[in-house]
């Protein structure tokens, strides 16, 4: 039995994110912590940093790793790590928004779209994406990016505390008006 | 979804991951993070030795307790009454809250004829503690005396205290009509007060 787990742990297939922080949670050893930062650390920055600056996603990326050494007995293996750890990323930034009276609800003004008609043949530059991206309202930014971190809607919805269908809106809004927006900046 | 629409997302795709790329975490936040991590660990491992050495210090100092605070020790829950007597009425060590402080120096021109006056029925009390500052007494009725060094001293100088009495002898108090102690007399009964 003891030479089964061994090899299990040994055999690279298992080492999900989920079970790197169970690992962690049950022995503290910081090998699995450090192995689940070298998997996760890089997408959770760049989406802090798409939605505030380099220094505040800095910050908050810390606190959110230290939040996850702190809060590893509340950790429960219901979902991906990764929804897990953004979610505790994201609500850490808004509170540090809303405290720095840097964060405006634009809810509604955001379900507006800039739509114009594209070609669709030329290639995009990444210095029009980035433009586009900076220039879309937070709740579509922030939709987006979940959405290429390759969470579902329910996985966003429960990141973001928000309906199913109001994601959906939101990623179409963010779709058209990102293609809106890089289209107009060529 | 149209070929458009499609070649969009896909490039929109190749965008995002660029633009990860360009945008890593700063390697110091690794660095502080694992050092926390690392503390944390250190600290779980030390603490079920931890954990046995508190115990361990709590069992001693049960036992301690247990072999050198005498049982008859006064407890503020079973105390009637704390008076302090002195000289000066300076509440020097100040541990019990006083219901009653006796100032002997006022007295002092008037002791001898205090003596004469009208006096108190005489009390019975066990000698608790005797320390550097002062005396304590606890009377048959419960109350708590707290007699200090110089009013012993000056009492023993007029030769109104039994040489070397010890704590956990019985005395029997001298007092007048206000509560001072006129002497303090070795009581060879200890069973008094039962």
């Amino acid at each position: 039995m003891s030479f089964v787990l061994t090899l299990k742990s040994l055999f690279p297939g298992n080492t999900s994110n989920e079970w790197l922080m169970t690992q962690y949670r049950l022995s503290q050893e910081p090998k699995f912590l450090e192995q689940l930062y070298n998997n996760c650390a890089n997408d959770l920055y760049h989406f802090l940093m798409s939605q505030s600056d380099p220094h505040l996603a800095e910050e908050i990326s810390q606190r959110t790793w230290l939040l996850v050494v702190e809060r590893r007995n509340q950790y429960q293996q219901t979902g991906r790590f990764t929804g897990w750890l953004f979610t505790i990323g994201r609500n850490l930034l808004l509170d540090e928004l809303r405290k720095n009276k840097r964060f405006v609800d634009t809810e509604q003004a955001e379900l507006t779209e800039m739509v114009t008609e594209l070609d669709g043949s030329d290639r995009l530059t990444l210095e029009d994406f980035n433009r586009a991206l900076e220039q879309l309202p937070f709740y579509q930014r922030e939709a987006m990016m979940l959405m290429q971190e390759n969470f579902g809607l329910k996985e966003i919805s429960e990141i973001t505390n928000t309906p199913q269908e109001t994601i959906k809106s939101r990623i179409r809004y963010a779709r058209k008006n990102l293609r809106s927006l890089m289209e107009a900046s060529k | 979804m149209s070929d458009s629409e499609q070649n969009f997302d896909s490039q929109l795709q190749d965008l995002y991951q660029q633009r990860k790329r360009a945008h890593k975490a700063p390697s110091r936040i690794k660095k502080h993070v694992l050092l926390k991590a690392k503390r944390n660990a250190r600290k779980s491992e030390s603490s079920p030795w931890m954990n046995a050495a508190a115990l361990a210090a709590t069992l001693i100092i049960c036992v301690w307790f247990a072999v050198n605070v005498p049982v008859n020790e006064p407890s503020p829950d079973n105390v009637a009454l704390v008076e302090f007597h002195s000289l000066s009425g300076e509440n020097k060590s100040g541990d019990n809250p006083v219901d009653r402080v006796f100032e002997y120096a006022k007295l002092q021109k008037d002791f001898q004829n205090s003596r004469n006056k009208k006096l108190a029925p005489p009390q019975i009390a066990e000698i608790m503690t005797i320390d550097e500052d002062e005396w304590l007494l606890k009377t048959c009725n419960n109350e708590l005396l707290r007699v200090s060094s110089e009013l012993i001293a000056s009492l023993s100088e007029q030769q109104l205290v039994t040489p070397d009495l010890n704590s956990g002898e019985a005395v029997m108090l001298a007092l007048n009509d206000e509560g001072y102690i006129l002497d303090i007399r070795r009581q060879e009964n200890l069973s008094v007060c039962e």
